[in-house]
């Protein structure tokens, strides 16, 4: 018998005042409970990879005066499990989070968010994608709570959806009666391209500020056939045609990742084996 | 190299093509001129097989690799990737889709189907920046969505662009001149004349004989009702434009 390895691990990540970490941090994937503490004007990129055989993983942010995360979870193609995860964040003044959540796999995959922007001038910019096929089932929770003025927060979640997949996107924010001046956007658009495919889309809003800006909305559409045809009438078939246009779809959403490594790791994900179309 | 015979073809329904019968040869330019809803980018549409138009009855023909072909029941990628090519009357935007991306993959999709060689994006920048030059436009479009935030006028001239880029045996220009100022329809016209040869043909819908200065057809067509009425030399668009339809309707 080898020694049994521990299942789950516990992992800190801290980053000491104002130091700029160059390389993308990543949390290994044994690790369920993580701490990211970005002290005052730390900048770190991190990727975390919810793997398999770990049903659940936590992950703690707090974010001090000026501190910067870009913050990418995924969950990896070829989990066939239910999986829960968690994103919990504190944010001082003008501090700036980048997250952008992913799910390639998993048969049951339920995400929460949840941000405190509880210092003047702090922004959170929470993006997702559910990428599924099968039945798979993806649900994304979310709540921003704005808690100090001039806070600002930009979420944007995109689904594809094949067979017989569903997505659930639920968002909540909150504008507190002290956070005057908030910007609070929230976008959820959704691709079906199958009839069998389900989404379910609920946004919430509480305001007790008087002078803020909000918006959200949802969509739920396929393919489009006006853009179809456009592209087969450029010679490529409805399989080339269909995954132009999906890239396109999520374009935006990848567009949100400014670090162009963690993006190309998404990219490279959503390229594997199951394909676009 | 294109010859339609009695065609009914219908959309949702409703019969908009009633016997339109068309024969064009290589190296020639026809003019198709007529009123607003008499069917021109519905004959289009159907030459190039969008799935909402039914044919009812009739035929259309291209000629491929030297033998007439029925188009009927040939998905719209097969008959472009054969050189045939559509220019829309509204070119459909694409988000997210680079517009050069875009471009390549179609120029590609088409080689291939040929045994050509690909092209990769190093030289296909090259290449599409030569065929921009022709067409005087900026490079700032190539890295936009296909057809988002361009102008009406940029958009026509994109149209052309692609056919630039294709190179096709048969092209169907609708409405390519509509919305654009008189300098942009120069410069069009001359992209469109420096794709002329003897070996491929052009069907140019318009509503004006302004852009048939510039590109000289060999013969004009009036379609009213959803056939063509009348058929004859270039003269005969100078006469619409200063005489109208009603004499041709009667
Ligand atoms: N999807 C559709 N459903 C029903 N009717 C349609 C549809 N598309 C076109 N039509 C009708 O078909 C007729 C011909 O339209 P078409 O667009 O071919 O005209 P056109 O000659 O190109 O006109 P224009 O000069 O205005 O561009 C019109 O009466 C139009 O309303
Ligand atoms: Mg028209």
């Amino acid at each position: 018998m080898t020694d049994p390895k521990p299942l789950t691990t516990s992992q800190v990540i801290r980053i000491p005042p104002h130091k700029k970490a160059g390389d993308v941090l990543r949390v290994p994937s044994s690790a369920t409970d993580v701490l990211i503490h970005l002290e005052a004007g730390a900048e770190v990129a991190v990727v975390l990879s919810i793997a398999v055989g770990l049903p659940t993983s936590q992950v703690s942010v707090v974010l001090e005066d000026g501190a910067r995360l870009e913050l990418l979870r995924m969950i990896n193609p070829g989990v066939a499990f239910a999986c829960e995860s968690r994103l919990q964040v504190r944010q001082a003044a003008n501090s700036s989070l980048r997250s952008f959540f992913v799910t390639k796999g998993g048969n049951a995959v339920r995400d929460h968010v949840n941000i405190l922007l509880e210092g003047q001038g702090s922004e959170a910019f929470l993006n997702g994608l559910h990428h599924l096929a099968g039945d798979a089932e993806a649900e994304s929770h979310t709540l921003v709570d704005h808690a100090a003025p001039s806070t600002m927060s930009n979420q944007l979640y995109k689904s594809i959806l094949r067979d017989k997949s569903h997505s659930v996107f639920n968002g909540k924010i909150m504008v507190r009666r002290e956070a005057q001046l908030t910007n609070s956007y929230q976008l959820n658009k959704n691709l079906l391209l199958s009839s069998e495919a389900r989404v379910d889309t609920k946004p919430q809003l509480e305001i007790f500020a008087d002078d803020v800006k909000c918006s959200h909305g949802a969509t739920i559409g396929q393919l489009d056939d006006e853009q179809m045809f456009y592209l087969q009438t450029r010679g490529m078939d409805r399989a080339l045609a269909g995954e132009m246009l999906i890239h396109g779809f999520i374009e935006d959403v990848l567009d949100q990742i400014k670090d162009v490594r963690l993006r190309q790791e998404v990219e490279a994900v959503l390229q594997g084996d199951v394909g676009y179309v | 190299m294109l010859s339609i015979k009695d065609l009914y073809a219908s959309v949702e329904g409703n019969q908009i093509l009633k016997g339109l019968s068309l024969s064009v040869k290589a190296g020639e330019v026809h003019a198709i001129m007529g009123p607003n809803g008499s069917g021109k980018s519905t004959l289009s549409k159907v030459v190039a097989g969008h799935p909402q138009y039914a044919v009812d009855s009739g035929s259309i023909d291209l000629e491929i690799a030297g033998k007439m072909t029925s188009l009927i029941g040939m998905e719209p990628d097969e008959r472009a990737r054969e050189g045939l090519f559509l220019a829309f009357q509204y070119p459909v935007e694409i988000p997210g889709v680079p517009t050069s991306e875009f471009l390549r993959s179609s120029y590609n999709a088409v080689c291939r189907h040929h045994g050509l060689e690909e092209m990769d994006p190093i030289d296909f920048d090259g290449f599409l920046r030569e065929k921009m030059k022709v067409l005087e436009m900026d490079d700032k479009y190539i890295d936009r969505a296909v057809n988002v935030d361009f102008s009406g006028g940029e958009k026509k001239r994109n149209e052309i662009l692609q056919m630039a880029v294709l190179n096709p045996r048969l092209a169907v220009l609708d409405e390519t001149d509509s919305g654009l100022d008189v300098d942009s329809m120069k410069i069009v016209a001359h992209g469109v004349n420096t794709l002329r040869s003897k070996r491929n043909a052009m069907v140019v819908i318009t509503h004006y004989q302004r852009l048939l200065n510039y590109i000289k057809p060999d013969i004009v067509h009036v379609l009213h009702q959803g056939r063509i009425i009348k058929t004859a030399g270039p003269e005969l668009a100078l006469e619409v434009e200063t005489r109208g339809y009603d004499w041709l309707i009667k």
